[in-house]
């Protein structure tokens, strides 16, 4: 399952699949789902200083693995506020 | 999904206001649509807002009364104390003189509260750059870089994440 991390899109476009993942407990379809934000969201402080350096890196965003999309992140109205919506339907633990 | 939430909080009280930015501490302009949140979101971003400031504020005086440890001889670990035989702290006036001008600074910016992360990284490469001798310099990064590292790991109790998984990563080794 190919994406890019850091995409604005990437929330969208899994809000739906993560949704069903967990309704019908495919536990490892939404491991994967959930890693995607992780990498967007990381849990370790070196990775997060990582992704503020990409992000204030003007030759990151022209870089062929981001072909340019990122700026639309930083100022994507729905980003951050997309991702606690997303919780409420999903965060139901998986055993 | 709870350890995206935390940091999801964090970047969303970092890109809410769009006022009072400071590139110095990498902060940048990144509105959100305020509409799209519920009421239990900004309760929880005010929350977290609200321990942020109460916990950084409590570090920024605590600070203005820390000093180097004392070594075996009973002198500070400060090359200037040890070099020149001084019982005091060495480079006391130069550590404290920066830390009073900064501290009243961070307290009344509101970007020190906003992105505490940034405040807390730029301060510790401002004291790169302070005359102060090795060992005074190292024991004070690494103070603002420990703090910089608690407040991260406890980024899910200031906003009420319960399951956190993200808690005690690695305080002592970034420090």
């Amino acid at each position: 399952m190919p994406y890019k991390k850091h995409r604005p899109e990437t929330i969208f476009a899994i809000q739906g699949p993560l949704k069903l993942a967990t309704k019908y407990k495919m536990v490892s379809l939404r491991e994967r789902f959930v890693s995607m934000l992780r990498v967007d969201w990381p849990s370790e402080l070196s990775k997060y200083d990582q992704r503020r350096a990409d992000m204030n890196n003007p030759s990151w965003h022209q870089s062929d693995n981001h072909d340019g999309a990122w700026p639309q992140l930083c100022s994507d109205p729905g980003m951050p506020s997309r991702s606690l919506t997303l919780d409420a339907s999903t965060n139901a633990p998986l055993s | 999904m709870q350890s995206v939430l935390p940091v999801a909080y964090y970047e969303l009280g970092t890109a809410y206001d769009p006022i009072n930015l400071d590139p110095e501490y990498g902060v940048f302009d990144r509105p959100i649509a305020k509409h799209t949140l519920t009421a239990d979101d900004w309760e929880v971003l005010m929350r977290g807002r609200d321990f942020i400031q109460h916990r950084l504020s409590k570090f920024i005086k605590d600070i203005l009364s820390a000093q180097p440890h004392i070594r075996s001889d009973g002198r500070f670990n400060c090359h200037h104390s040890v070099a020149k035989g001084l019982d005091v702290w060495g480079c006391e006036h130069t550590a404290r003189d920066w830390w009073f001008v900064h501290s009243y600074e961070a307290l009344t910016n509101i970007n020190t509260f906003r992105d505490p992360l940034a405040f807390l990284k730029g301060l510790s490469e401002q004291v790169g750059k302070l005359e102060l001798c090795p060992s005074c310099k190292n024991w004070m990064q690494k103070l603002m870089l420990l703090e910089r590292q608690k407040v991260w790991d406890t980024l899910g109790e200031f906003y009420g994440i319960k399951g956190d998984e993200r808690r005690g990563s690695s305080v002592t080794t970034q420090a």
